[in-house]
């Protein structure tokens, strides 16, 4: 432990110095007797003291959280010596913010007692942190010597995108070969009747449509149509972002992302990420809780990069950019070339789907409503109108989400242009 | 706490008008307890210690224009106050926004008095002190003399800390 003077005593010092002066100067011995119970402090406060003796334990009610979670820091504090003053203060990272209790304790113990001290927290926004770093100060009464270490007890704290429930999802255009949700053109085993036929060698029994064959007076089968899941590309765009956390724009399209991934996920799709920006990175389509936790942590990590280079999406495999898949791009349609890489998809024949939230509300949310913010921002609505008017002609689907809206009301724009998935391809 | 130092203050401010009841004190006292409040207000020490100074000042002012023979337990009832003053701006100031334990006030409180108590015996001790021994000296030798003495407390406290701090 390091030990230190504080400043209390240089306090004292002057004002021991300036009464002893102005007691010399007017000449009365009262100014230097009220100097003496000065002297008597500085003097006990500056004997050395024995080192102390303690254990410190750190522990946080959970490691894994959602956004607006909350858990619980519990510290326990085991003195083997006696500890006039001991402050135990935490530092909290910016992502979290103090619900109950304080950060910054201060204990009296004998020897050999225990102090159990614990706060609790509430997550802003997703993040990834270690909490555990105590700062110890042992000071004494007078306070004029303090003891001063730090206690690494760290505990990771990862706390993801908060998941809303999308009661509708877009539908995708294709489908893949493997059993899932959606009811597909091609007949073979399914729920869904599709056509009666005329049975032929090697139709099974369980088939046969025993109402028709009796009109009819021959035997006829009932085919259905296959279920089939799709592939979901999440596209996040992580070259810009406004706003400040925990609502910046990046953190709405994470959002987003999270909620459209655990919605797909429950329809048996198999969902995949790719997040455009500075750097290029990706999760390849899968399907099962295992695939939301790979997709929900590479989702934590999301940061927006700054560079001038511009990603190929070429360079993105088939395995993980599949032909057939639906690719949902998130983002604010701020940067140019996130805007050419969908469109660049768009016109390679993948079925694209724009989900932008909009800039111009989170930006209005952080300033100061003013004259010249409100005119500002209505001429940059404007010219968003336009570009979202260009991107439309150019036959992409855009779908423009306001922040202060539900996720769902985004999507059911959709509903009502994009073709109805009775059948899909 | 900042009720302790708010009576601690009136003290210190009041104590030199009861001392001597002077219009003259009423600047010096006035500025002392703005100090002094602000001081507690903003829970900072330098503040504090800025307003204590003052009021030094405004005690040597109304010993000076006063007429009153030697006060010791006046002088050391102030000295305390002024000890307990810096004290308890000082630890409401470390231990802002934090949790405090019961006990850590108690055992501060405890300490306090004891100092307190300590502080006003030694006083005493050393007025008695002073009035038993008489040195054979001329009248300006004295003064050399408290200037001496003066001196040698503030440095030897110095070189105390400095020794302290580098341990």
């Amino acid at each position: 432990m390091k030990a230190r003077l504080t400043g209390l005593n240089r306090s004292g010092l002057f004002l021991m110095g300036w009464a002893l002066l102005l007691g010399v100067v007017s000449g009365r011995a009262e100014l230097v007797l009220v100097a003496v119970p000065l002297l008597l402090q500085l003097v006990l406060g500056s004997r050395r003291r024995a080192s102390p003796e303690y254990t410190l334990a750190h522990a946080v009610s959970s490691g894994r959280l959602f956004e607006g979670d909350r858990l619980t820091v519990t510290v326990t504090l085991d003195a083997r010596s006696a500890l006039e003053q001991i402050e135990l203060v935490e530092p909290l990272p910016p992502s979290v913010e103090l619900v109950s209790g304080r950060n910054q304790a201060v204990f009296r113990l004998g020897a050999n007692e225990t102090a159990t001290w614990r706060y609790e927290l509430r997550c802003r926004g997703r993040t990834q942190v270690s909490l555990g770093v105590l700062h110890v100060r042992v000071w004494d009464p007078a306070g004029l010597r303090l003891l001063e270490t730090h206690h690494l007890h760290l505990s990771p704290l990862r706390v993801y995108p908060r998941v809303e429930p999308l009661r509708q999802a877009l539908h995708p255009l294709r489908t893949q070969t493997t059993v899932g949700n959606y009811v597909a053109p091609t007949l073979g085993e399914g729920i869904e009747p599709g056509e009666i036929r005329p049975f032929a060698p090697g139709d099974q029994v369980r088939h046969v449509n025993w109402r028709a064959s009796l009109r009819l007076g021959k035997l006829y089968v009932t085919r259905q149509h296959q279920e089939r899941n799709a592939d979901v590309m999440l596209m996040l765009d992580t070259s810009s972002q406004v706003g400040v956390f925990p609502g910046t724009s990046l953190d709405l399209c994470v959002r987003a992302a999270a909620s459209l991934a655990w919605a797909y996920l429950s329809r048996k799709d198999r969902v995949g990420l790719m997040k455009y920006g500075g750097l290029l990175h990706w999760v390849k389509p899968g399907s099962g809780r295992a695939q939301f936790e790979r997709l929900l942590d590479a989702l934590l990590e999301a940061e927006v990069v700054f560079t001038y280079v511009a990603k190929d999406l070429a360079l993105v495999p088939p395995r993980v950019l599949s032909p057939r898949s639906l690719v949902i791009a998130l983002s604010p349609l701020l940067d140019p070339r996130f805007i050419k890489a969908a469109t660049d998809l768009a016109s390679r024949g993948f079925d694209v789907v724009i989900v932008s939230v909009s800039p111009v509300d989170i930006v209005r949310a952080c300033q100061h409503a003013s004259v010249l913010v409100d005119a500002a921002c209505r001429l940059w609505e404007l010219e968003r109108q336009g570009q979202l008017a260009d991107l439309r002609r150019q036959g992409l689907r855009v779908l423009e989400w306001h922040p202060d809206e539900p996720l769902d009301l985004a999507l059911a724009q959709l509903g009502r242009h994009r073709r109805l998935p009775g059948l899909v391809a | 706490m900042r009720h302790v130092g708010t009576l601690l203050a009136l003290v210190l401010t009041g104590l030199p008008l009861v001392v001597t009841p002077s219009w003259v004190l009423v600047a010096p006292g006035g500025v002392a307890a703005l100090l002094i409040a602000a001081g507690l207000i903003a829970l900072s020490t330098p503040l504090a210690t800025a307003g204590i100074a003052v009021s030094l000042i405004e005690y040597a002012l109304a010993l000076s224009i006063g007429t009153r023979p030697l006060d010791p337990l006046t002088a050391v009832a102030l000295g305390v106050a002024l000890v307990l003053l810096l004290q308890v701006v000082d630890f409401a100031r470390r231990f802002r926004g934090a949790q405090v334990d019961a006990a850590v006030v108690t055992g501060q409180i405890r300490y306090w008095v004891r100092t307190g108590i300590l502080g006003v015996m030694l006083g005493l001790a050393v007025t008695g002190l002073a009035t038993s021994v008489v040195l054979p000296l001329p009248p300006a030798a004295y003064l050399v003399l408290a200037t001496a003495g003066a001196l040698i407390s503030v440095a030897g406290v110095a070189r105390l800390l400095v020794r302290t701090e580098g341990e």
